[in-house]
């Protein structure tokens, strides 16, 4: 039956490659370089700014050279027609592309879970990730980190693929990975196996006392690391797991390494009631986002905003888990799990008042949909609950573009659609800013001035 | 964009199946306006296929309506009434995780399973854009190519990759010293060093039973040093070595492929009872007459020595390091004249096809096809060698190699026909394997 779905993803991949021979590599002298003109109908350039009509975005070289009302042609650029190809969305809503700072593109949510730590080769997880990475990219998402699940095997299935994306061999979005999450012994949240065989696959990123936390954060970023992630708290799905599973001079060690090789920290944890403790050490420590964290304390965010740090909530990671309704959880993509887990998570469904309290006390939230968790390439689901959680639509869009952008240190080249920065595009029919839930269904993407994605007029077809 | 709103449709009927019965597949009605069901006998025009679950349910003669295939309500209809329509090729000789590029010696110690199996996943998808349905992965030695193309047949029979029937011989079948495997230093050829060598006909009984546990499908047996090795190792392996590989490898129904470069080591393969004979660009008279008693097929890939040549000759290093060397003079040698294969094929061997992709780009698997005209065979007889043929030789005659009733729907398509102009089939139209549509312009 997944072989049916193949049939039209394959067609799909022939869509790509033959796009991908007109695309728009540095070849030689820049001013002879091919030219991407996109109409853009209605252009959300910086989102937080109005949107503008009838845009023209000109790139080269995968950087967006200019931004013009009107329609622009080659002519009236001073281009070659035959090295200019206009992309004409004018009948539809141009956003800049969206980043995901939460997923776990080796992972999937099947009842396997457990085995396949066990089963799966790091190759397997190569393939499957590869596969997750190009719906993700097809879902508008032109930017993901992906969060790491502590296994040797995923890391080097992630750092194959992000290599592989970054050198064309395969199709995604640009990834930052974390690697294994740095964790201290006993709060890895892998699975348990039998002692012999807990020792091959042992978690990796596991460190105990300042100076070893040194070592686990420099050896992730010596194996590739773009960012560290870090346990500060017990895990969500182990109510009893500690408050705080490093002490502060540990988290110290982990956030001031981590920045001492220009990478920034995220403290992923307070997904259990009474682990506020935890979230609060982190941000003390200097973490630059605070992940999760379901059960804040009252003390939380106040310290997050005077720390002048973010919030990376997944609300829709819960709603999907384990589905709306309290009488059929099982029918969630986690239903397989026992139900007295599953009652947990649904209660977890508070995770929204946390949202709620976090954009009241003004702290900048950013997108983080924990793919993987659910299935990979419908990371848009996250929109709708930070709009039920109070966003204003643009500031919900806001989260995946310029705040992401923002908390990863990279707005000088991303998150908006502005000259000078990379030509990562989406394009959506309809407003979004009056229905969020378009952003399910985009029709265009143009990563680095490639597209990988061209759904715009054909796609309207039923 | 017949073809974007044909992957739509596709997808809404996948949803569709997936709701109701797994098992239960739309019927595919194919419209053919040449057919080439069986290579060998005459093509047929306007010709109809009907597809139930992956196989050929019915060929009917003229343009058979929906209704009249009684093929439901949920049938599709792919019209290739202006094409030529053959079954899906099949290579016998690729190596999926390996590319035809400078520094593939450096990759070994440099690119993990995981690499590899990416490095395979784009092969695999070109392979089967190019019209070849099913390929048989010849595997290099190294046990992280075997964990690479292992991964790569799972993801493609689960749907997460795109690809060929992906047949792996996994680790070919070697005496120590003869794995045709780059030198590094001790410590690194600890941990990198050839899988699948062997010593004794006890020890190569058991080396071919893991690669079978492995998940192989053929044996791979190196009988002779290579033709790039000065050493001149002309059979490596004893003839009792050869027939534990061989007997052990029939014991477990995996057909034996033996590759070699020198006559002594392939007559003495032949007479251990090897099924395929592989590359033997110099196979004597003796060599042919066993072939020719014992019905063994001869995969000459010609291709790849030409492209070998030619990428020594530009400097690259793909065979030998040093453009000048006596490796180069030599294989000039074999080039200088008429392939053996000419000799084997006029003397009555049957021949099956083999590509090299690898050595050659993959994508050109279909570069031999122009090989075999050059050495007198007809586009029909090529055609045949790189369908039916191959099916033979592999054991799977009864499933693929041509468009019968009961037989897998792997169906290709060009444009004019390749009957007329062999190099038609550089350029494949339409793919179809197991009844799923791959690639339509």
């Amino acid at each position: 039956m997944s072989s049916k779905c193949i049939s039209g993803l394959t067609l799909l991949g022939t869509v790509l490659v033959s796009f991908a021979a007109g695309s728009h590599e540095p070849t030689g002298a820049a001013n002879d370089a091919p030219i991407l003109i996109v109409w853009a109908g209605t252009l959300l350039a910086d989102p937080g700014r109005a949107p503008s009509a009838n845009q023209s975005i000109v790139i080269r070289n995968g950087l967006i050279e200019r931004v013009s009302s009107g329609r622009l042609s080659a002519a009236s650029i001073g281009s070659k027609p035959e090295r200019t190809h206009i992309l004409d969305l004018s009948a539809l809503y141009v956003l800049p592309g969206l980043f995901d700072l939460h997923v776990h593109l080796s992972t999937e949510p099947d009842p396997a879970g457990s085995l396949d730590e066990v089963t799966l080769t790091s190759a397997d997880l190569a393939l499957r990730a590869a596969a997750n990475a190009e719906k993700t990219l097809r879902a508008g998402f032109t930017t993901v980190l992906d969060m790491g699940t502590g296994r040797r095997a995923h890391e080097l299935a992630v750092y194959a693929v992000r290599d592989a994306i970054a050198s064309g061999r395969v199709q995604g979005p640009r990834i930052l990975a974390v690697g294994s999450p740095v964790s201290s012994p006993g709060n890895s949240r892998t699975s348990r196996f039998q002692p012999d065989v807990e020792r091959v696959v042992a978690p990796q990123g596991v460190c105990s006392g300042p100076e070893d936390c040194r070592r686990a954060v420099r050896e992730q970023v010596q194996r590739g690391a773009d960012v560290i992630n870090f346990y500060n708290t017990g895990s969500l799905l182990s109510p009893a797991s500690p408050a705080q599973t490093f002490t502060d001079e540990e988290m110290h060690a982990i956030v001031e390494t981590a920045h001492s090789l220009n990478r920034k920290a995220v403290a992923d944890g307070a997904g259990t009631p009474g682990s506020a403790a935890g979230v609060n050490a982190a941000i003390r420590a200097g973490a630059d986002w605070v992940d999760t964290v379901i059960f804040p304390g009252k003390d939380t965010w106040p310290l997050l905003a005077k720390a002048g740090r973010n919030y990376a909530p997944h609300l829709y990671a819960v709603v999907a888990a384990v589905g709306e309704d309290e009488a059929h959880l099982s029918e969630g993509s986690m239903g397989w799990l026992p139900t007295p887990v599953l009652e947990v998570l649904f209660k977890l469904k508070r995770a929204t008042p946390a949202a709620v309290a976090a954009h009241a006390a003004g702290i900048r939230m950013v997108f983080a949909s924990d793919a993987g968790v659910f299935a990979h390439g419908k990371n848009a689901g996250e929109f709708e609950q930070y709009v039920k959680a109070g966003l204003t639509r643009a500031e919900a869009i806001a989260t995946a573009t310029v705040n992401a952008a923002a908390v990863l240190g990279t707005s000088a080249d991303s998150g908006t659609l502005e000259p000078g920065k990379r030509a990562d595009l989406i394009a959506v029919s309809g407003d979004p800013l009056s229905d969020i839930r378009v952003l399910n269904n985009v029709r265009v993407v143009v990563r680095s001035g490639e597209v990988v994605k061209d759904e715009g007029a054909e796609g309207a077809h039923p | 964009m017949a073809c974007a709103r044909f992957s739509l449709a596709c997808l809404s009927i996948w949803v569709f199946s997936a709701s109701v019965a797994q098992s239960i597949r739309p019927v595919i009605v194919i419209r053919a306006g040449t057919l080439l069901a069986v290579p060998g006998q005459p093509p047929r025009v306007r010709q109809t296929l009907i597809i139930r679950d992956g196989r050929i349910a019915d060929v009917r003669d003229g343009f058979v309506s929906l209704e009249d295939a009684g093929a439901g309500a949920r049938a599709q209809l792919v019209d290739l009434s202006s094409q030529f329509v053959l079954p899906g090729m099949i290579d016998l000789h690729v190596h999926l995780t390996t590319e035809a590029e400078e520094g593939e010696a450096l990759r070994v110690v440099t690119r993990d399973a995981a690499d590899l199996a990416l490095v395979g996943l784009r092969h695999a998808r070109e392979t089967l854009n190019a019209g070849f349905t099913t390929v048989l992965d010849l595997g290099t030695a190294r046990q992280a190519h075997n964990e690479a193309v292992y991964a790569l047949r799972r993801a493609i029979e689960g749907g997460l990759a795109i690809g060929p029937r992906l047949l792996i011989a996994g680790s070919p079948i070697s005496a120590t010293g003869s794995s045709r495997t780059g030198h590094f230093s001790d410590a690194v050829q600890a941990i990198v060093g050839p899988d699948g060598t062997c010593d004794g006909p006890e020890n190569c009984s058991r080396v071919v039973r893991q690669q079978v546990a492995n998940g192989a499908d053929a044996i791979n047996l190196y009988i002779t040093g290579s033709i790039g090795d000065l050493r001149l190792v002309e059979q490596a392996m004893t003839d009792s070595e050869m027939r534990a590989v061989i007997a052990t490898a029939h014991a477990l129904g995996r057909k034996v492929i033996a590759d070699g470069h020198f006559a002594q080591g392939i007559n003495a393969a032949l007479r251990s009872g090897a099924d395929i004979i592989d590359t033997a660009p110099w196979p004597d008279s003796e060599s042919i007459r066993l072939m020719r008693r014992n019905g063994v097929f001869l995969e000459p890939h010609m291709h790849a020595f030409v492209v070998a040549v030619g990428e020594m000759r530009s400097g690259s290093t793909t065979v030998a390091d040093q453009p000048d060397s006596p490796i180069l003079a030599r294989l000039r040698s074999v080039l200088s004249r008429p392939f053996s294969a000419q000799r084997a094929y006029e003397s009555g061997v049957r021949l099956a096809y083999g590509s090299d992709a690898g050595i050659v780009r993959h994508g050109d698997n279909a570069g031999d096809l122009l090989q075999l005209m050059r050495i007198g065979l007809s586009p029909m007889q090529a055609i045949e060698v790189a369908t039916l043929n191959s099916a033979e030789a592999i054991g799977l005659r009864r499933e693929i190699g041509s468009l019968e009733v009961g037989k897998r729907a792997d169906i290709i398509a060009t444009e004019r026909s390749p009957l007329d102009d062999i190099a038609e089939l550089n350029s494949v139209t339409f793919v179809m394997r197991d009844g799923h549509v791959f690639k339509m312009h």
